[in-house]
């Protein structure tokens, strides 16, 4: 084991954070002083497997968080969502059995709460116990990590297949401000891209999906040279270490396969592609390829969304009564993002008129802070880093939090350098970012078309 | 996770909290011993090169020892108008949310969201004070069976401003029509505004539920009934605005805090109301069996939708119920994902709750089917559920169903005390869930079983889409 590394006092105080003006009078709201334990270690085990520790003794509850860094990019082609069917059939064995599934041995030893999502870029396995337990959660992903596939054969593989399907009907195909968005993302990436696809797949390819596809995608990525574990909660690192160590020690490292590298993805020239699908109501999707997480121009864009957001809904649905729900979306990624302006027009709507509104909301934020005043700029930007702050405070949040910290930066300590950058953006830079990266410049428009003749949403998935 | 679903699992957390029986401030101990038990190992895994023989194939780590974990404390100062605060401080917690409990006896679900969002905008409107506090929290309302808990989340350094400016700016509002106005507006927008699926819960409640006043409370407003809301129609709610009607719940922060002072000032100024009648269940109909079967239009496979008519939110079986529920449902070591997920493949999670209302109650069995295996999972939820009523659960299972529920969140706390006080039980024992459940025997729960989820007082609502099975 590599000597553990201290990193920082392990602490949030939102009161050194960007700059939050004093408190006037007893009237005005005081600036917050909030402590959050952070990260106190990160470490390697001979194996590569990282390791970081967040102790918080005040929590109810300790979360194990083990994420593997291979998501829907590494999705061979023609095997879209293999990623995530994978999450899902590591959850069909334990340790030391078959046939008996993760979740009930985590019932047997004492019970917690478990989940697993899969995204572009990793694949995460949540678990979450009372702080007694905290061996046993421990001994359940070590198992995982071990040997992820043990239950796999033909039927286990069927069966799979068949709740991921309706997993994609259930949470994808069904969620009119979804399913749009993915045929954006195709548009915006482009066939060959990894992110061209989200880690939903689509029935074809999970349907063509074999077993030795599965085997082999293990084989390469769930090593754990390729992982990263978080303890966040109530539990004493002292403890712990001496616990997880032998579990996780003996799971041998592997070949994993380079990450790739893209250069960054720009819209051309705009385009409008229209999608006749058997639905109820029409859609309408803006979509630009923004900066990878961690990139410049990013941070400011993510501040742009709520104000965007908030014009649109008083230009389009309150005011001049053209849409019935807007939602604006920044999509974050390692290897680029992407954000999108969805819109549900009403019936009789104009669609010109509704594209002139979001070209004409983006100029006004694109000219705010910087041609005109923005004096409702320090709400956003604070409402933004309090969402964040929230976010930490959850023991699952603060999790998931460090991890990104490790995968996008790769030291978990970047969860307060994150804060201090984004509490440092002045209201003219997220006006240039909006100027630089989204008014007039090209982006793709996809037109959801309702037809009742022609196919259902899910059947379009590229 | 559908809209439906989600709402499902947000109503089964207000249940599921609603269930305590636990004295202010006792202390209990969540470590237990459960090492012992020898954990199911039927088909072994050969160890895999390089890994020791006994890693994973020996009896599992034993517990480590963790210090007593105090179950909340909740105070209720005594106010002079006699309406309700609950305190429930939090000392350490970096945020703090406030539920405002509003009794709006009103059937017109409708009608009750617009006002809760005319509060809200009138709240925002007062003065750049709220404006600069919303930089910092949260705000959203949830619709209950009784009205309306608007919610804050703040973080608890900002909660004595929350306490001493908003607060008193949403239980003694000055309401403009520009306020009804942007209520609609925001409501227009909200996500709940558009969902298809809201249909068959409102058919399975007012098939279970017929005969009862919460029939037609319990559902949610479509499109069409928001737009049709007047300001009439809301007007009369402010009626409500009494110290009968009003509950506060202040979860985190320390315990007294100066802030409170104002915070009870605010309350006490509110008018005395009509109290609330004592709580008292109604009649259960002897028998509910209906089926039915509604079309929804944009579905891309079956809902399958179970209910049963069960007792009020003071009913001693309450928390038997709960647990009923959580061995079934919630979570993918639960009875029926086990068997229609896990099993069958026929979807992508089952999801059982049990909510008691102040004066009636329903079981609640769902899931997304793909069309053409509606019958198959149908036949295995009620395969499941008649074995709880004939077989006692085994204790690792109870245990297994107690320990889920200790991770309720601060925002599930304290909408779970607002809820579960407004519908009539006493707020110390709303507040630990895992103590009530740890009170339920396997024999409690196959007696309720058996009592209140026998297959001849099923009703069911089986929405399919419009293009029939896949």
């Amino acid at each position: 084991m590599r000597a553990a590394q201290l990193v920082g006092i392990g602490v949030i105080v939102l009161g050194g954070c960007g700059r939050m003006p004093a408190a006037p009078d007893a009237t005005r709201e005081p600036t917050p002083d909030v402590r959050i334990p952070l990260a106190t270690e990160d470490f390697r085990l001979p194996n590569g497997l990282r390791v970081v520790l967040a102790p918080d003794r005040a929590a109810a509850a300790v979360v194990v968080h083990v994420r593997f860094h291979a998501g829907s990019k590494d999705d061979p082609p023609g095997r879209a969502g293999l990623a995530h069917l994978v999450e899902h059939l590591t959850y069909r064995s334990s340790p030391g059995a078959t046939d008996v599934d993760f979740f009930t041995r985590l019932g047997e030893v004492g019970g917690g709460n478990a989940n697993g999502s899969t995204d572009l870029d990793s694949t995460d396995y949540v678990t979450t116990v009372r702080p007694s337990l905290v061996g046993r959660a421990l001994w359940l992903e070590a198992a995982r990590m071990a040997q992820p596939l043990a239950a796999l054969d033909d039927a286990t593989l069927a069966a799979e297949r068949e709740v991921v399907k309706n997993e994609l009907r259930q949470r994808c195909d069904s969620d009119p401000s979804r399913w749009p968005r993915e045929l954006a993302r195709h548009a915006a990436f482009g066939d060959g891209h990894p992110y061209a696809h989200t880690p939903a797949g689509s029935n074809d390819a999970i349907d063509a999906i074999g077993i030795d596809d599965v085997r082999a995608f293990v084989s390469e990525r769930y090593r754990p040279n390729n992982a990263t574990l978080v303890l966040a909660g109530a539990f004493d690192a002292d403890v712990v270490r001496p616990l997880l160590t032998p579990l996780f020690r003996y799971i041998p490292a592997g070949a994993v396969p380079p990450a790739r590298t893209f250069p960054a993805v720009r819209a051309a020239r705009s385009t409008r592609t229209e999608v006749r699908l058997a639905v109820a109501r029409a859609r309408l999707v803006f979509a630009w390829p923004v900066p990878a997480t961690g990139a410049e121009g990013l941070r400011e864009l993510d501040l742009a969304c709520a104000p965007l957001h908030g014009m649109l809904v008083d230009v389009l649905v309150s005011r001049r009564r053209l849409a019935s729900d807007v939602r604006v979306s920044l999509e974050p990624g390692g290897l680029g993002s992407l954000l999108t302006i969805t819109v549900a027009p009403e019936a009789d709507a104009d669609m010109d008129a509704v594209a002139s509104a979001v070209e004409d909301a983006l100029a006004a934020v694109a000219a705010w802070g910087r041609v005109t005043e923005w004096p409702e700029y320090p709400i956003y930007q604070r409402r933004r880093i309090a969402a964040r702050l929230v976010t930490l405070a959850d023991v699952r949040g603060r999790a998931h939090e460090l991890q990104d910290a490790v995968t996008y930066h790769d030291a978990p300590d970047a969860v307060r350098a994150e804060l201090a950058a984004l509490g440092a953006i002045r209201a003219g830079d997220v006006g240039s970012s909006v100027a630089q990266f989204l008014e007039g410049r090209p982006r793709y428009l996809i037109a959801v078309v309702p037809d009742p003749r022609a196919a259902r949403p899910g059947s379009t998935r590229p | 996770m559908s809209g439906l679903a989600r709402r499902l699992a947000w109503l089964a957390t207000c249940a599921a909290l609603s269930a305590c029986e636990l004295g202010a401030g006792r202390e209990y101990h969540v470590a237990k011993t459960v090492s012992e038990r020898a954990p199911s190992r039927t088909s072994a895994v050969a160890p895999a090169a390089g890994l020791p023989d006994s890693l994973f194939s020996g009896a599992p780590p034993a517990e480590v020892e963790w210090p007593w974990t105090r179950a909340p404390e909740v105070s209720e100062p005594s106010l002079s108008n006699g309406a309700r605060l609950l305190v429930v401080p939090r000392p350490g917690s970096p945020t703090a949310e406030i539920a405002i409990a509003l009794r709006l006896d009103t059937a017109n679900a409708a009608a009750a969201r617009v006002f809760a969002h005319t509060l809200l905008s009138a709240a925002a409107r007062s003065d750049a004070g709220f404006r600069e506090l919303s930089s910092s929290a949260s705000f959203g309302f949830a619709p209950t069976e009784e009205g309306i808990v608007l919610l804050i989340h703040t973080l608890a350094a900002l909660l004595p401003y929350t306490l001493a400016h908003v607060l008193p700016r949403i239980v003694t509002p000055h309401l403009l029509a520009a306020d009804y106005v942007f209520a609609k507006a925001a409501l227009r927008q909200a996500p709940q505004y558009d969902g298809a699926r809201k249909d068959t819960t409102n058919a399975l409640y007012r098939a279970v539920l017929a005969g009862t006043p919460y029939a037609d409370r319990l559902r949610e407003p479509v499109a069409a009934e928001v737009d049709a809301v007047k300001a009439e129609d809301i007007m009369p709610l402010r009626a409500h605005l009494n110290a009968s009607d009003v509950l506060v719940v202040i979860h985190g922060g320390e315990s007294a805090p100066p802030s409170l002072v104002t915070a009870r000032g605010a309350l006490e100024r509110l008018p005395r109301g009509r109290p609330p009648p004592p709580p008292s269940g109604l009649a259960r109909p002897p028998t509910c069996p209906v089926t039915r079967r509604i079309v929804q239009a944009d579905a891309l496979q079956t809902t399958l939708a179970l209910g049963y008519n069960t007792v009020e939110a003071t009913h001693a079986d309450v928390p038997a119920l709960e647990m009923a529920a959580a061995l079934l449902g919630p979570g993918l070591a639960s009875r029926l994902n086990r068997n229609v997920r896990t099993k069958l493949g026929a979807t992508y999670g089952v999801h059982a709750e049990a909510t008691s209302f102040a004066r009636a109650g329903i079981f609640y069995v769902s899931a997304s089917v793909e069309s053409s295996r509606v019958a198959e999972a149908e036949a295995a939820i009620d395969e499941e559920i008649e074995r709880l009523g004939a077989e006692e659960p085994t204790p690792s299972e109870l245990e297994s169903a107690r320990t889920r529920s200790v991770f309720a969140s601060g925002h599930d706390v304290a909408l779970g005390l607002a809820v579960g006080v407004t519908r009539g039980r006493r707020a110390s024992l709303v507040a630990a869930p895992a103590v009530a459940l740890a009170r339920v025997t396997g024999a409690d729960v196959r007696r309720v079983a058996a009592l209140y989820l026998p297959r001849t007082l099923r009703c069911a609502v089986v929405a399919t889409p419009s293009s029939g099975a896949r």
